[in-house]
C-alpha cells in the first residue's frame, strides 16, 4: 500500500535523523580519519547536507502543526474572554447578595423605629 | 409616640410581616434545593479547579519544553559543525556554517510560534482556574450570615429554629454559597461544553505538537552525544598530541549518559491524557485517577526538560 505524504515525510525525516547519528558514530568517524582527505571531506559535506535537510523538514513539519494552532487562535482567546465574563458575573451575583444585606439593614432599622 | 410615628406603623408592619416571611422562606426553600445538589455542585468544582491547574501546568511546561527542544536543536548543529570542520577548506566551512545556521534560524522561528501559541493556551487555562478558584462563594458566605444577622433582628424567634438536625441560622448561612457555587458550576459547563470542539482540536494539536518535539530531542540527544564522544574522547585519544586532562572524567561522563527514551514516552501521553481527561471532564465520566494520571504525564515532561538540561551541561 502506497504511503501517505505525511507517512512519507515522517519516514524521511526518520531516516535523515538515523543517518545523520550513523554518520556521527564513532565507528563511522574513526573509520573515516583513516580515509583520503577527498573522501572525508565528501562525507563532511554530506552530513551537512544531511543536517539542512533534517533542519527544513522539522520546520515543514512543525510549521504545518503551527498553521492549524494559529487557524484556532481567535477562538481560543474568545473562550479566555467568555471565561473572564462569566467570572464578573459571579462577582455579580455577590455584589447582589451584599446589596440585598444592606437593604434589609435598613429594613431591620426602619422596623426598629416603628417597634 | 408621635403622631406621625403612629401613623406609619400600621402601614408597615403588615408589609415588614409579609416579607419577613417572603425571604425566610425564600431562603429555606433555596436551602432545600441547593443542598440536594451541594455535594454535585462542590465536586464538579474541584474538578473544573483541578483540570485548570492541569491545563495551566501543561502549558508552562510545554513553553519550557519548546526552549529545550531549542537549545539541544543548537548546540547538536554545533557539535556536528565542529566534527566537519577539520575535513573542509575554509569556504566549504563558510558554505555550511550559513547553510546550517540559516536552516536552524528557520525551525527556531517556528518554535517561537508554538511558544507564543501555547502562552495563548496558558492565556485560557489561567481564566479558567480564575473561575474556578474564584472565592465568590466564601465572600457571600459572609454576606450570608450578616443578612441571617439582619432577619434575626425582624425575627427573634428565627435564632432558636431548627430544620431537622440543624439550626437555622447555620443552615442560612451555608445555603448562599451553595447556590452561588451551582452558579460557578454552571456558568463553567456552559462555557467548557461551548467550548468542546476548540479545546479538543487544541489538544489534539498540542499532542502533534509535543510528538514532534519528543521526536526531534530524541534524534538531537543522540546526534549531540556521538558527536561529543566523537570530539571530545575519541578523536583526541585516536590522534597524534597530548589528551586532555579532563580526558577520563569526559570519557567516563559521556558513556554513563543514557537516552531517555522511556520519560520521552511517557511525556508525548500528557498531551493525550489531558484531552481525554477535559472529553470525560465535560461528559461528567471522571474517574478517581483521573487526574492523578494527568499531572503524573505532565511530570514526565518536566523530568524531560531536567534531563536534558542535565545531559547537555557541558
Amino acid at each position: 500500500m502506497a504511503l501517505a505524504p505525511y507517512e512519507l515525510e515522517d519516514l524521511t525525516l526518520k531516516t535523515l535523523r538515523a543517518t545523520r547519528a550513523g554518520m556521527l558514530s564513532e565507528e563511522f568517524q574513526l573509520t573515516l580519519l583513516l580515509k583520503p582527505a577527498a573522501e572525508r571531506k565528501a562525507a563532511a559535506l554530506l552530513l551537512s547536507d544531511v543536517q539542512v535537510t533534517i533542519l527544513k523538514l522539522e520546520a515543514l513539519e512543525l510549521a504545518a502543526i503551527r498553521d492549524d494552532l494559529v487557524a484556532n487562535a481567535d477562538e481560543l482567546e474568545a473562550g479566555a474572554k467568555d471565561l473572564k465574563a462569566k467570572l464578573e458575573n459571579l462577582e455579580q451575583v455577590q455584589e447582589v447578595v451584599a446589596a440585598t444585606a444592606q437593604f434589609l439593614a435598613i429594613v431591620a432599622r426602619i422596623a426598629a423605629l416603628a417597634a | 409616640m408621635s403622631p406621625q410615628t403612629s401613623s406609619v406603623r400600621p402601614r408597615l408592619k403588615p408589609l415588614l410581616l409579609c416579607r419577613r416571611f417572603d425571604r425566610v422562606a425564600m431562603l429555606l426553600f433555596l436551602g432545600l434545593a441547593a443542598c440536594s445538589l451541594s455535594s454535585c455542585a462542590g465536586r464538579r468544582i474541584g474538578q473544573f479547579d483541578k483540570f485548570a491547574t492541569a491545563g495551566k501546568t501543561y502549558s508552562e511546561a510545554m513553553t519550557k519544553l519548546t526552549v529545550e527542544a531549542g537549545q539541544i536543536k543548537i548546540d547538536a548543529d554545533s557539535e556536528l559543525l565542529l566534527t566537519n570542520r577539520d575535513a573542509l577548506s575554509p569556504e566549504e566551512r563558510s558554505s555550511t556554517y550559513q547553510n546550517q545556521t540559516e536552516g536552524l534560524k528557520d525551525v527556531l522561528a517556528v518554535m517561537g510560534d508554538l511558544r507564543a501559541h501555547t502562552q495563548l493556551l496558558r492565556k485560557y487555562f489561567s481564566a479558567l482556574a480564575a473561575l474556578s478558584q474564584s472565592d465568590a462563594p466564601s465572600g457571600i458566605g459572609e454576606e450570608a450570615a450578616n443578612l441571617v444577622g439582619e432577619l434575626q433582628k425582624l425575627s427573634p424567634s428565627l435564632e432558636k429554629a431548627t430544620i431537622g438536625n440543624a439550626n437555622v441560622k447555620d443552615f442560612i448561612g451555608a445555603v448562599v454559597p451553595i447556590v452561588v457555587a451551582q452558579f460557578q458550576r454552571a456558568a463553567l459547563e456552559e462555557q467548557l461544553r461551548k467550548d468542546a470542539p476548540m479545546l479538543e482540536r487544541q489538544l489534539e494539536l498540542q499532542k502533534a505538537v509535543l510528538a514532534a518535539l519528543a521526536e526531534g530531542i530524541e534524534a538531537d540527544l543522540e546526534s549531540l552525544s556521538n558527536a561529543r564522544s566523537l570530539n571530545q574522547v575519541a578523536k583526541p585519544y585516536v590522534q597524534e598530541g597530548d589528551l586532555p586532562k579532563t580526558w577520563r572524567e569526559d570519557r567516563r561522563a559521556l558513556l554513563s549518559t543514557t537516552l531517555m527514551a522511556a520519560s520521552l514516552d511517557d511525556a508525548k501521553d500528557a498531551a493525550d491524557t489531558l484531552k481525554k481527561t477535559f472529553v470525560a471532564l465535560v461528559e461528567n465520566k471522571i474517574g478517581p485517577g483521573d487526574f492523578d494520571q494527568l499531572f503524573a504525564d505532565i511530570d514526565a515532561i518536566l523530568d524531560v526538560i531536567e534531563m536534558t538540561q542535565s545531559a547537555t551541561e557541558e
